[in-house]
């Protein structure tokens, strides 16, 4: 018989029943003094953790957004009050405005002359009512 | 309990923290326990020496696992604590043979051993390999009984791949003259 012969042939050599598992206690317990842990070794994390990344980094510029919107409206709302703006007051609210009666008819006349291309005396009577 | 992936990155970054240690060691067992097993029964042929040249390996591993830096990898490692622990285990043997053992009843012993199934053929080759010295033998072993390539065995022997192949060669004309004076 040559070499060749034997290489196809099953190996010739067998342990007692249940060997490997004890041996693993055996060898566990002999060294560091433990019988049996379990075995889990870190599951890799890297996809999930440069996703997080990008999901941490998304939610933070959101909540600045927001925050930045809501300060922004916020302080919109109370120039518009300052300056008369609000709707529900109407537009000739005087009793917010500062300037003089006189200087809001002079204004106004002069708006309704340039609006509208009417002769004096017609004019005269829209506002008089005769 | 289901068993667990193999990851040797995994591992390697678990031996360096203390509190995962024990974990990922546990891992290793049950990951080379078997092969190691295999590796050292075909050059001792005993069971019982092999299984405990197979504990006192993982002994070894365990006591110096802080020292292993990850240049190599696990297998590597572990194979040349076996290598050794075996080649220290066939020295003594050798050492503690007396003179009135017949020559060639290594096949006679197998035949013998209840944990060996095979039959005189592979009785008679078990004993030609145990003839060849220490590395020739332990190299033959690795190339023809576990398959390994020749850089697998250069790794962990140390020695070149030129002249492993001169030695597995060499080796293989000795079992093989020896087959036939014996056959």
């Amino acid at each position: 018989m040559t070499l060749n012969d034997y290489k196809n042939k099953k190996r010739p050599f067998s342990t007692p029943e249940g060997y490997f598992e004890e041996l693993e206690k055996n060898i566990l317990h002999k060294s560091c003094g433990t019988v049996k842990r379990n075995c889990t070794p870190c599951k890799p994390r890297r996809n999930i953790a440069v996703w997080s990344k990008w999901v941490s980094f998304a939610a933070m510029v959101a909540i600045v957004a927001l925050i930045a919107t809501a300060t922004h409206d916020v302080q919109k709302q109370g120039n518009d009050n300052k300056q008369g703006k609000n709707t529900y007051a109407g537009v000739n609210n005087k009793s917010h405005n500062t300037q003089t009666s006189s200087e809001i008819d002079a204004e106004y006349i002069d708006n309704m002359l340039s609006s509208y291309p009417i002769d004096d005396y017609t004019f005269y009577s829209c506002l008089t009512g005769y | 309990m289901g068993k667990s992936r193999y990851n040797e990155k995994t591992i390697l970054k678990q031996l360096k923290d203390s509190n995962l240690r024990e974990a990922a060691f546990t891992c290793i067992v049950r990951q080379y326990s078997q092969q190691i097993y295999w590796l050292v029964r075909n050059m001792v042929l005993s069971h019982d020496d092999a299984d405990d040249i197979v504990q006192n390996t993982f002994i070894k591993a365990w006591n110096n696992i802080e020292k292993f830096r990850g240049d190599a990898q696990i297998s590597t490692w572990l194979y040349r604590i076996a290598i050794n622990e075996t080649l220290t285990f066939l020295d003594k043997k050798q050492n503690n043979i007396s003179i009135d053992s017949p020559e060639g009843s290594i096949a006679k012993q197998l035949e013998d051993d209840t944990h060996f199934n095979g039959d005189k053929a592979d009785a008679l080759l078990r004993e030609a390999v145990s003839k060849l010295p220490g590395k020739q033998r332990i190299a033959f072993n690795m190339k023809y009984f576990e398959n390994m390539k020749y850089e697998e065995i250069s790794d962990i022997l140390g020695t070149s791949v030129g002249a492993l192949k001169a030695s597995y060669h060499i080796a293989v004309k000795k079992i093989e003259t020896y087959l036939e004076e014996n056959d």
